[in-house]
């Protein structure tokens, strides 16, 4: 059992739990999901896309962002789309800023191109990639709870980690988040990327609603 | 037929009681072996005859198909399916190349009853 504590400014805790099956429930759905996405980016990339294990964490935002600028670096690119439905949040694609030419490379299926043309073409390509990675995790979580989910149109930023985080539609939550995350890799280009899912409380009561359901239909 | 024995890998508990379920309705009494990941699989069938496996891809330490590789020289006749939602194209060649059944999760009823029935 995941037992979070999180103190309140104003000086109470608040216990927040999930029970060991309901975040196995939750990773199992965010591997499906990532599956899917690295399916539809392999594809593009022309060359196999190695996942990690799916994490499933309640922490505070800062712990989150502390955590997930600690792995992918501090200088970042990233796409953002914010996502609403029976539950809601963020879903954020980062990759390592250093990398990123090397991947609109691999996306062209050219080397030769100039380097000035790779620079023009990084926004667009990589909120492309975001577009199609986002879409099909969204699109399978979607799918498999038998619900529509919405989601705005993905956002590029470049800059640092923790501002990327700072922006988010919970910038100003105080009672945690539930952070989904999964790293991949694409094998010859040696690139890595990183999909997180962030749900605020709320949100995370209705998904567990929606697993309990989604339980009850399939077993 | 005799009872046959199913070995389902995978490191989530949710997929492993999906395939269990899906496997018990259609085949009441086959016997059901779990591990939730590949060094538990090797250590749990040992000396036991299995026939058929559900075997995830992505899971901590060693990947499905390395496993399925490795149990295949053990089970050289048992029916072998990779049970994974990596459904990249190299994958599934891998598989195929590897006489691995390829089933794309999410996990379905119908998925399940057509591996265990298939001969």
């Amino acid at each position: 059992m995941l037992v979070s504590s999180l103190r309140h400014k104003g000086g109470g805790v608040q216990i927040m739990m999930l029970s060991d099956f309901q975040q196995d429930v939750i990773a199992e759905l965010l591997n499906i999901g990532m599956g899917s996405a690295a399916a539809s980016l392999s594809e593009m990339v022309g060359e196999p896309v190695t996942l990690s294990v799916p994490s499933v964490e309640f922490i505070d935002k800062r712990e989150a962002s502390s955590k997930i600028c600690k792995i992918v670096g501090a200088e970042i690119v990233g796409v953002k789309e914010t996502f609403n439905g029976y539950f809601w949040g963020d879903a954020i694609l980062l990759f390592p800023e250093k990398r990123c030419q090397k991947l609109v490379r691999a996306l062209l299926h050219d080397t030769s191109i100039p380097l000035e043309m790779i620079s023009e073409m990084e926004e667009e390509a990589i909120t492309e990639v975001g577009n199609v990675i986002l879409n099909s995790c969204l699109g399978a979580l979607a799918n498999i709870f038998e619900e529509s989910l919405s989601y705005g149109l993905p956002r590029y930023s470049q800059g640092t980690c923790h501002e990327m985080f700072d922006e988010g539609s919970f910038a100003s939550d105080k009672d945690g988040l539930l952070l989904l995350h999964m790293d991949f890799v694409l094998q010859e280009t040696n690139i890595t990327g990183y999909l997180t899912l962030l749900m605020n409380v709320d949100s995370m009561h209705a998904l567990s609603e929606q697993i309990d359901a989604y339980l009850a239909k399939v077993m | 037929m005799a009872t046959q024995t199913l070995l389902i890998v995978d490191d989530s508990r949710l997929s492993r009681m999906m395939v269990k379920a899906f496997t018990l309705a259609a085949q009441p009494n086959w016997q059901i072996i779990e591990a939730s990941n590949g060094e538990e699989a090797l250590s749990v069938c040992a000396g036991k005859e299995i026939t058929y496996m559900t075997i995830d891809y992505n899971m901590p330490g060693i990947d499905g198909l390395n496993l399925a590789l490795q149990l295949k020289d053990i089970y050289p006749g048992a029916k072998i399916s990779l049970l994974t939602a990596n459904i990249q194209q190299h994958l599934m060649d891998e598989a195929r190349e590897s006489g691995v059944v390829f089933i794309s999760k999410p996990i379905t009823e119908q998925k399940i009853a057509s591996f265990i029935t298939a001969s």
